[in-house]
């Protein structure tokens, strides 16, 4: 942007959003307005009272954060611990828990399918129900078993749930 | 015409910086002088949300002055402003996961400080009227006394202004953030940050022109 390209309107404007100091203009716009400031009279005078009025902003000092806010900042990690690696990332944590919870389901559901599947689908002849294999009997045994292990389990994981965040 | 390309903080704040480093061992010798870049950022926040005390030390100690100074500047109370400051930092400890490292770590600090300040200067206004004075400055006051006027005048103007134009000139004159990042830490546009900056500075220039006289007799300096 050239010189002639900066109007006085413009360089008013840029004055209010960007303050005096020059180096915080936008960089296309610098060098037209150091020229326009130094060629034009009421530009140089808009300049000048920008600079004002920073100096007056400047007048209000902050101060200092006070030794005992630094004391309490920096004892922060004490006064509120937290273990270092102690707590899964969330979705870590959600993840093994949705996991978990299906995989539970599902095995609960295929336990029952099972279980469910050697019950006679209608009412069996003697002859049939006098054929009837003892180790199947015995394979039932254990699947029941194996159901109780499911469900035992399913309660440790909704135990160990409730510690996690 | 706006700068977008949010330059590294160490080159948009011209004014003194803070960097006591005091975790030495964390911290490059960059970051002792106050210039945590974005990938000791990073880092030092992961360690941050990983429970690392040592990594949030060296990340309090750099910005704890810039967060205080700037809720002085909204809220006009120090006492106060250390409360929000302590506020912020126990966030930043408790909640360094929730960081994103696409924002930089400085603006994520003033949006919390920011937020906690306008809580309060809210609860101000419904429990108290605004009782703002008109400053006046004495006839023949001395050096001492003009530049505590001065600013007194100045922190009065500043408190008259609307809650978003003060908190962009705050964080443009003193904490020198580029209008990019001043539009982060507010969450409006680039844009309503050049028009809260004008309408503030205009107000500014019209409340305080009654200081400029002042400042130019020699009574003032030093």
């Amino acid at each position: 942007m050239t010189e002639e390209d900066l109007t006085l309107t413009r360089f008013t404007e840029l004055l209010d959003v960007h303050g005096a100091d020059l180096q915080r203009w936008p960089e296309p716009v610098r060098d037209a307005a150091r020229a326009l400031a130094a060629s034009d009279a009421q530009a140089a005078e808009l300049l000048q009272q920008a600079r004002q009025l920073d100096d007056v902003l400047d007048s209000w000092e902050s101060l200092p954060p006070s030794t005992e806010l630094q004391r309490a900042v920096a004892e922060i990690p004490l006064r509120h611990p937290r273990e270092a690696g102690a707590k899964l990332p969330w979705f870590l944590g959600a993840f093994w828990r949705t996991a978990l919870s299906a995989a539970t389901v599902v095995a609960l559901g295929c336990a029952a399918g099972s279980l469910g599947n050697d019950a006679p689908q209608a009412p069996a002849a003697p002859d049939q129900l006098a054929a009837l294999d003892p180790p199947e009997l015995e394979a039932t045994e254990e699947e029941t078993d194996e159901l109780d292990e499911l469900m035992e389990l399913a309660f440790l994981a909704e135990a160990s749930e409730e510690e996690w965040p | 015409m706006t700068n977008t390309l949010p330059l590294p903080l160490s080159q948009v704040t011209p004014r003194p910086r803070v960097g006591r480093g005091v975790a030495a061992v964390l911290l490059s010798a960059a970051a002792e002088r106050g210039d945590v870049e974005r990938d000791e950022e990073i880092a030092l926040m992961k360690r941050v949300g990983a429970g690392d005390a040592q990594a949030y030390r060296a990340l309090s100690d750099h910005f704890l002055r810039r967060i205080v100074a700037y809720a002085q500047r909204l809220l006009g109370n120090p006492a106060e402003a250390e409360d929000v400051a302590q506020e912020t930092f126990l966030r930043l400890w408790k909640q360094a996961d929730s960081w994103k490292p696409q924002a930089r770590l400085s603006t994520w600090l003033y949006r919390i400080a920011h937020n906690l300040c306008i809580d309060r200067i809210r609860r101000r206004r419904d429990t108290s009227p605004d009782h703002l004075e008109r400053f006046s400055i004495g006839d023949r006051p001395s050096a001492l006394m003009l530049r505590k006027q001065v600013a007194d005048a100045v922190e009065l103007a500043l408190s008259g202004l609307p809650e978003r134009q003060r908190a962009a000139i705050a964080l443009s004159h003193y904490e020198g953030l580029s209008n990019p990042e001043i539009a982060e830490v507010l969450e409006v546009s680039v844009e309503a940050v050049e028009s809260l900056l004008s309408r503030g500075r205009r107000a500014l220039r019209k409340d305080l022109a009654a200081l400029h006289a002042h400042l130019q007799q020699p009574a003032h300096e030093g």
